[in-house]
């Protein structure tokens, strides 16, 4: 029995078979999709990125699952849909006029930097 | 354990551990008036994100007294408030448990060794306590209370230690829990379910009694830290300080409810918290680097405010990481960290990251003695502490550095297979501020299990350069960045649904 058929789908295979890429797609442990609000360069930021924004059972999708019989099976690779969400809570960031007060006023506050 | 004491020295309170920091360099005085709305949050922000001083903000608008903020924000800080760096207190109290007979964690906190250096652990009541020069009728209005974010439910009390005394046994709690100020003597008491003073307020509701409280704002730094530290239940912040400073707290009788409040603190508010009282509260930025969603929590009515006569106002501010709570969060997991195995010998180390919140990322650093004690060692931690609430659990071998991100990821790429290795824990209890699940206090949690396995080569990570651009297959891609050779992180444009394309790359 197989829950997620369309993951089965070969067209991705076979377009990164175009690519000459198959065989690393074949073996990468995991795949997370994340917002483009996310800084990939920055580790910190990536990090925040991936891991705030899913619930396991709600967003998981493997290549393949399948049930052995009590047990969830799953093969290849761990795909994450870490993207933000309907529904959920906005990111944390200030105004952009406060942004701008702060970036104006940063000499005076003599902190330094 | 070396009877002299840790050598916390001239830090007491507040104002000798800010004359300690500016002799140090690791304080900056902001002479130019600021605004407690929004202004000091965004600069907060920045000052963490740099590695920033602390910061006393002399002038606030509308307001008498200063803000200090970032107090404990970097490791140097947080070793000058305790006179030592936090893994060494922690290697301490292994070698005392071990010392024990049995040699046992539960024992450590009564084992007479911790009492001498607590001095009998009992608080020494003072009189003329600097945190009661002034008492006075409530009013929050004239205090430089930060709203930090625009969408923030108002102003928020960031860095209150929260002390509550269990109502039949009278254990006491220090928690730290943001409060929603809603006027000049009503906030928000944001008591998670899962923490000490939560489990108070549910055992005085029980009874259909108020939980008389005091909130304490400044005052010993390692008192500060204390507050914060997930200590077992039955363990005593005050007494927890003491050991960490080598002397005992001063403190002083609060005035109008039954409390022993810290004789130095900058202020206390004092009052109860009804039973069956709940207000919506919130949303507010937090350390998910969300807003959480506002919900109902019960409601601290203010009796009484004692101060000093020139009291300095303690915020932090929390928000995308990083910022303060990431260096508090690393010195009380160094501290703690070497306990752990004393309840669970495979487990070497272990490590939340603050970039991801904390709770949602831990890594186990794992000595198998037979075939998956991995997992052991995992269920073992998810039912340990504030530990249990974490969310992705990735198990790693002993010689991986499990404080590391990309070594973490680089052992994913060599040794899960999901087949073997993936456990999904749906339907658990999860942080309050979680909202991925959209149920709140509810969640899954997942297990990934990569230590080397006997019977399984390690694989090859994988290399950029081999993987194709899949901005070429779907134009919702706007970059990708492979994470340690093993995880592979593709960035959709914003209004992208993921799961759609999730199930059209079946990698």
């Amino acid at each position: 029995m197989r829950y997620s058929s369309a993951f089965q789908s070969d067209a991705f295979l076979a377009w990164a078979g175009t690519q000459g890429a198959r065989e690393p797609l074949e073996r990468l442990p995991m795949l997370i999709l994340v917002s483009d609000d996310v800084r990939l360069d920055d580790e910190t930021h990536l990090l925040w990125g991936m891991f705030t924004r899913f619930d396991a059972a709600r967003d998981l999708r493997f290549r393949e699952s399948k049930l052995v019989q009590a047990c969830p099976t799953h093969r290849g690779t761990l795909g994450i849909d870490a993207t933000w969400k309907p529904g959920y809570p906005a990111p944390v960031r200030s105004n952009d006029e406060t942004i701008r007060l702060v970036d104006r006023r940063w000499r005076e506050y003599g902190i330094g930097k | 354990m070396s009877a002299a004491p840790g050598g916390t020295g001239a830090v007491r309170d507040l104002r000798s551990f800010l004359s300690v920091l500016e002799r140090s360099g690791e304080l900056a005085r902001v002479k130019v008036p600021v605004s407690a709305r929004y202004e000091v949050a965004e600069i907060i922000s920045r000052v963490s994100a740099a590695y920033g001083p602390a910061v006393l903000f002399e002038q606030v608008e509308g307001y008498d007294f200063p803000i200090v903020s970032n107090l404990l924000g970097s490791a140097r800080r947080i070793e000058l408030a305790l006179g030592r760096k936090p893994e060494q207190i922690g290697r301490e109290l292994v070698e005392v448990a071990h010392r024990l007979q049995p040699p046992s964690l539960g024992g450590l906190w009564k084992s007479r060794e911790v009492l001498l250096r607590v001095g009998r652990s009992r608080p020494r009541i003072v009189s003329g306590a600097p945190a009661q020069q002034v008492v006075e009728e409530p009013d929050l209005t004239r205090l430089p209370i930060l709203t930090s974010w625009p969408l923030d439910g108002g102003p928020f009390v960031t860095w209150p230690m929260v002390l509550t005394r269990h109502p039949v046994t009278g254990g006491r709690n220090l928690g730290t829990y943001r409060m929603q100020v809603f006027d000049g003597r009503t906030t928000g008491m944001h008591m998670q379910i899962q923490k000490g003073g939560g489990f108070h307020y549910h055992e005085a509701e029980a009874r259909g009694q108020a939980l008389p409280l005091c909130v304490v704002l400044g005052g010993d730094p390692v008192l500060m830290l204390a507050s914060i530290a997930p200590l077992p239940e039955d363990i005593d912040e005050f007494a927890f300080a003491a050991y960490l400073r080598g002397d005992t707290l001063p403190v002083a009788r609060a005035v109008s409810v039954p409390h022993l409040v810290p004789a130095s603190a900058e202020f206390v508010l004092e009052g109860e918290v009804p039973p069956r009282e709940r207000r919506m509260e919130g949303p507010f930025g937090d350390h998910f680097g969300h807003y959480s969603h506002a919900s109902e929590f019960p409601v601290f009515h203010l009796k009484k405010i004692t101060r000093r006569r020139d009291a300095i106002y303690p915020a932090s501010v929390v928000g995308q990481p990083p910022q303060e709570d990431r260096w508090i969060g690393d010195a009380l997991q160094e501290l703690m960290a070497p306990l752990a195995g004393m309840i669970h010998p495979e487990v070497k180390d272990l490590w939340a990251f603050f970039e991801a919140g904390f709770h949602n990322l831990l890594s186990i650093r794992v000595h198998e003695r037979y075939e998956k004690e991995a997992m052991k060692a995992a269920f073992g931690l998810l039912g340990t502490g504030q530990v249990s609430l974490s969310k992705v659990v990735v198990t790693v071998g002993p010689d991986v550095d499990a404080r590391s991100a990309s070594g973490v990821f680089a052992a994913i790429g060599r040794h899960f297979q999901p087949e073997h290795d993936f456990t999904l824990l749906p339907g658990t209890a999860l942080d309050t501020l979680d909202f991925t699940s959209f149920k709140m206090n509810l969640g899954s949690k997942m297990i990934l299990d990569a230590t080397p396995k006997r019977s399984r080569p390690a694989r090859a990570l994988l290399e950029e350069r081999g993987l194709p651009d899949l901005r070429g297959f779907d134009p919702a891609v706007t970059a990708q960045r492979l994470f340690a050779g093993s995880c592979l992180v593709v960035a959709l444009r914003a209004g992208s649904d993921g799961r759609a394309l999730l199930e059209r790359i079946p990698v």
